[in-house]
């Protein structure tokens, strides 16, 4: 007979083991969306140290493999490292580990993304994500690009140093130290290779040059016929402020007729959402510079400020490199470039904007078989395409799917509807940018910075430059290709080599200027050259130019600029948007004064006290943004399916033609038996606009119309977790203010600059986020409020590592050689 | 509590604390299970490891409130997990608790076991 004492000791024991395997086995899984909860909260190895990593030390010496040199680095109270190298590969080897102390996580996310590897990490979700990117092949032409230089020229050397930098990091990152996403996502980092700084910029060039022109045009074609495609997506801005002065000293407007609406005389449109491409936002950008004869001080001011997605951590890191006798720059850097991309060094400022120009053409291919292809023709002769198969994995390793893509001889080609497309496209070509960056930044005149800039091939970008001797100058750079017959926009002939690009714009040709008279120079997005003077196709679909506008008109009627009234300008909220339509609205609202417009002539009343600026607290910002909502809505519904979904908004500056144009048919609404007038819609959209507010915030006098509750800028971590997030950041701006803020308030100025190039280089900066990643960190999120309010700080610039006073200096680190 | 439950607590949070810093949180249900095996005959040995475990952690994270930005990061754990910081503290501390003393208990069960087996088996004189 059994002991029942010692089976009672057995069913304990077993009880008590199994509980705790079963505890520990769950604390090492995940559970839902929670990370294994055993290594997260462990007090030493778990998450508790990202609140001590997010406290550098205020001392350190610091062992980083192949220093050729001793490298003292101080951080100031900005949280900006000041790099202090003998060398310039030393200096970047500093740079790549500071930048992978804050910021290691984006430069892993960024270069996964651009790879179409993030599945690996978050599983399906990000499936359509990663089969854009590979559908591209971004990251083998970014391998290629590494490839193809010489292993000994200065870019191949300064990335390989940089990339030794991060690992470096990487290598003395114990479990303990592991940033947050990390731990969250369960995952560990990759090794970083040099090669992974073009992934960067492929990724760059997918955002500022991945154009959906030629498809969208084909769809409105459609849709509307060809003439009315060609006006809605015009070559030419209807309203022209130039990049390259035009010597009107005042906009030009050019309008004309809108042809009207006509049955499709194409062939069937293209469906956007099977090309893939960057979300439909505002991006954009502006900069200007002034001549020493317009500023107070008599030196030359730099402004610029590049407008793209706001996120946590920001798309910029601010640095400052100085190698004695060689480099000596300050900027705002990519994470996982080295050196800076736009900032000044100690002759010459640079900012850059978007060009906006048209890189990217597409072919109907004929191929030899509809499935499969593994030819196309050229000239009656087969041409190879060749096959890739992709294959997705999720994070433990297992196949999600796998696709097979085909590139043909001008790129990436594509089944869409029936068709066969191939691509060709700037951004998979060989690319001399970063030669450009970095033989820019070691310029000491407009000369020299020009002629290193020749080198920018993508994305194509307005160059703005300033020098210390006084000279201004701008290039709208890239490569810009030359057309067959000068037409863009066109699905082309694949089938014939008369299709093909002849060549590309000279430097020479590209829309520019130096020292103009008018004193200054800005671009915002807007067409570059007025086409009255050259109009070689360089691209359509302009930006609107109401930035553009606002700019030149103040720059012009001011002199005596100083950097501070320059920050002033980057946030100020006056709209030419609002400048141009607002009287359209009174005006038809005063011809219909009669009983039962109530709420119209409340509408007017409101719209007419207003300034046309967007501060915060503005009441009539609401109601003209919702009007122009309105009427966009009303005008276009030719451009609607038979579903009711909109195939595309043409601009703001296209609308602002068509007021021109008060009897047009595009004025008529479809749906109604009566045939509408521009002043008929311009009425019901301002009343529909009355009413919608009135539903929504209250009654105009009750205090609930106000701006900045209305619409805010939400800068979203990088993994869009809402605690890490800052949703709700108040900006004195609207849709076409210089400190845009769309609906989505996800675009906007992601860094201003203002730099005054006088005998010592003075600069002010910011952007909306911080230098650290770690949420813990004091520099996380520190300079939003900052930014919100329009304020910019001085920069320091010490020449030696002591150079600055110890109440700026928040730590100190000397670099050198270790194993 | 006697100074002698005082001191046992100290040595062994001491103990704890040590394993959690060379081996991280998998170490205290394993010091647990040491402690179970050799005070067996203790008053209370889980409550006693698990009340050290949980002075052990609760040390460490003060100690990291000290020189780290402990609060700015629990602030920020609320709202990742949509749960209160001092609710995930808490759940730390409890999980230290719950590791140590349920390896005690498994360590006490495995040493009565082997203790009764002995003891069965020994010859008698």
């Amino acid at each position: 007979m059994r002991n029942p004492r010692r089976l009672q000791q057995s069913r304990r024991f077993l009880a008590a083991a199994l509980t705790l395997i079963l505890l520990i086995v769950g604390l090492q899984s995940r559970i839902g969306p929670l990370p294994p909860l055993g290594p997260l909260l462990d007090p030493v190895h778990g998450v508790w140290g990202v609140a001590r990593t997010a406290v550098p030390p205020k001392d350190a010496t610091i062992e980083i493999p192949g220093l050729g040199g001793p490298v003292e680095v101080v951080v100031d109270s900005r949280g900006v490292p000041h790099v202090f190298a003998t060398t310039e590969t030393d200096a970047y080897r500093a740079q790549g580990y500071l930048v992978a102390r804050d910021r290691l996580f984006q430069l892993d996310l960024q270069t996964r993304a651009t790879a179409g590897r993030l599945t690996e990490w978050v599983g399906a979700v990000a499936l359509p994500a990663d089969r854009a990117m590979r559908a591209l092949g971004l990251s083998e032409h970014a391998d290629r690009d590494f490839a193809a230089l010489d292993p000994l020229s200065p870019q191949a050397l300064a990335l390989r140093a940089y990339a030794e930098g991060v690992n470096a990091w990487i290598d003395r990152l114990r479990p303990r130290d592991l940033p947050l996403e990390y731990r969250l996502l369960d995952v560990r980092p990759g090794r970083w290779r040099p090669e992974h700084t073009f992934y960067l910029l492929q990724r760059m060039n997918w955002t500022l040059s991945f154009g959906q022109h030629t498809l969208n045009r084909q769809r409105v074609a459609a849709h509307v016929g060809t003439a009315a495609a060609d006006v809605l997506l015009s070559t030419r801005s209807p309203i022209q402020e130039p990049v390259q002065p035009n010597g009107h000293g005042a906009p030009r407007f050019d309008f004309g007729p809108i042809p009207p609406p006509e049955p499709s005389d194409q062939v069937s449109p293209v469906p956007t959402a099977q090309v893939g491409g960057p979300l439909d936002v505002a991006f954009g950008s502006n900069n200007w510079a002034v001549a020493p004869g317009r500023t107070a001080r008599g030196y030359a001011i730099l402004a610029g400020d590049p407008h793209l997605e706001l996120t946590l951590p920001s798309i910029w890191y601010e640095i400052h490199l100085v190698v004695p006798g060689t480099l000596n720059m300050y900027g705002a850097t990519i994470p996982g470039a080295p050196g800076v991309v736009i900032g000044f060094n100690r002759d010459v400022a640079w900012s850059f904007t978007n060009t906006e120009a048209d890189v990217m053409d597409y072919y109907r291919e004929t191929v030899d078989d509809s499935v499969r292809p593994s030819a196309t023709l050229l000239d009656e002769e087969w041409q190879p395409v060749t096959t890739r198969v992709e294959e997705y994995r999720d994070p433990r390793g297992q196949a999600l799917a796998t696709d097979t893509f085909f590139t043909a001889r001008r790129g990436p080609l594509r089944r869409i509807a029936d068709t066969w497309l191939s691509m060709r496209w700037t951004a998979l070509e060989p690319s001399r940018t970063m030669r450009a960056l970095h033989d820019g930044a070691r310029a000491q005149t407009i000369d020299q910075w020009l002629t290193a800039m020749e080198q920018f091939d993508v994305p194509p970008q307005n160059l703005l430059v300033a020098d210390r001797s006084g000279s201004i100058a701008i290039r709208s750079t890239g490569k810009f290709p030359l057309r067959p017959g000068n037409v863009g926009g066109r699905i082309m002939d694949g089938s014939t080599s008369r299709s093909d690009w002849t060549g590309f714009w000279p430097v020479g040709r590209m829309p520019g200027a130096r020292d103009p008279a008018q004193g200054f120079l800005a671009s915002a997005n807007q067409q570059p050259r007025d086409p009255a003077i050259d109009s070689t196709y360089l691209g359509a679909d302009w930006r609107e130019p109401w930035r553009a506008l606002r700019i030149n008109q103040l720059l012009r009627e001011q002199t005596g600029w100083t950097p501070e009234a320059m920050a002033r300008l980057q946030t100020d909220p006056g709209s030419a948007r609002a400048d141009f339509f607002v009287p359209f609205f009174l005006a038809a609202a005063r011809e219909s004064p009669g009983a039962g417009n109530a709420e119209l002539q409340d509408a007017a009343r409101i719209l007419s006290a207003w300034d046309r600026r967007y501060p915060r607290e503005s009441q009539q910002a609401i109601l003209f943004e919702l009007a122009m909502d309105e009427l966009a809505e009303r005008v276009w519904d030719e451009l609607d399916t038979e579903a009711g979904q909109r195939i595309y908004d043409p601009s703001s500056a296209t609308l602002a033609e068509l007021l021109a144009d008060s009897l047009s048919v595009w004025w008529d609404d479809r749906h109604t038996p009566a045939r509408e007038t521009r002043d008929s819609i311009l009425r019901q959209s301002l009343r529909a606009a009355f009413g919608i507010a009135t539903e929504r915030y209250g009654e105009p006098d009750a205090g609930g119309w106000r701006w900045d509750r209305v619409r805010t800028m939400r800068i979203h971590h990088l993994l869009r977790i809402p605690a890490l997030s800052a949703l709700a950041v108040p900006n004195a701006g609207g849709t076409a203010t210089l400190s845009p803020m769309t609906a989505r308030g996800t675009h906007g100025a992601s860094w201003r600059m203002v730099v005054e190039m006088g005998p010592e280089v003075r600069a002010w900066t910011t952007y909306p986020g911080g230098q650290s990643a770690n949420p813990a960190s004091a520099f996380y999120d520190d300079r939003i409020s900052q930014w919100s309010a329009g304020e910019l700080e001085a920069v320091l610039l010490p020449l030696i590592p002591d150079g600055l006073t110890p109440d700026v200096v928040v730590a100190h680190f000397s670099m050198i050689r270790g194993r | 509590m006697s100074m002698r439950i005082l001191l046992r607590i100290v040595l062994l949070g001491a103990a704890f604390a040590l394993a959690t810093v060379a081996l991280g949180w998998i170490a205290v249900p394993i010091v647990g299970l040491l402690w179970g095996l050799i005070a067996r005959d203790t008053q209370r040995p889980a409550l006693t490891a698990g009340a050290a475990a949980l002075a052990a952690w609760a040390i460490l994270l003060a100690w990291t409130a000290v020189v780290a930005r402990l609060w700015a990061l629990l602030t920020r754990l609320a709202g990742v997990f949509e749960f209160p910081g001092v609710g995930i503290l808490l759940v730390t501390l409890a999980l230290a608790a719950t590791l140590a003393g349920l390896g005690a208990v498994v360590g006490t069960s495995l040493s009565s076991m082997f203790r009764s087996s002995l003891a069965h088996s020994a010859p008698r004189l």
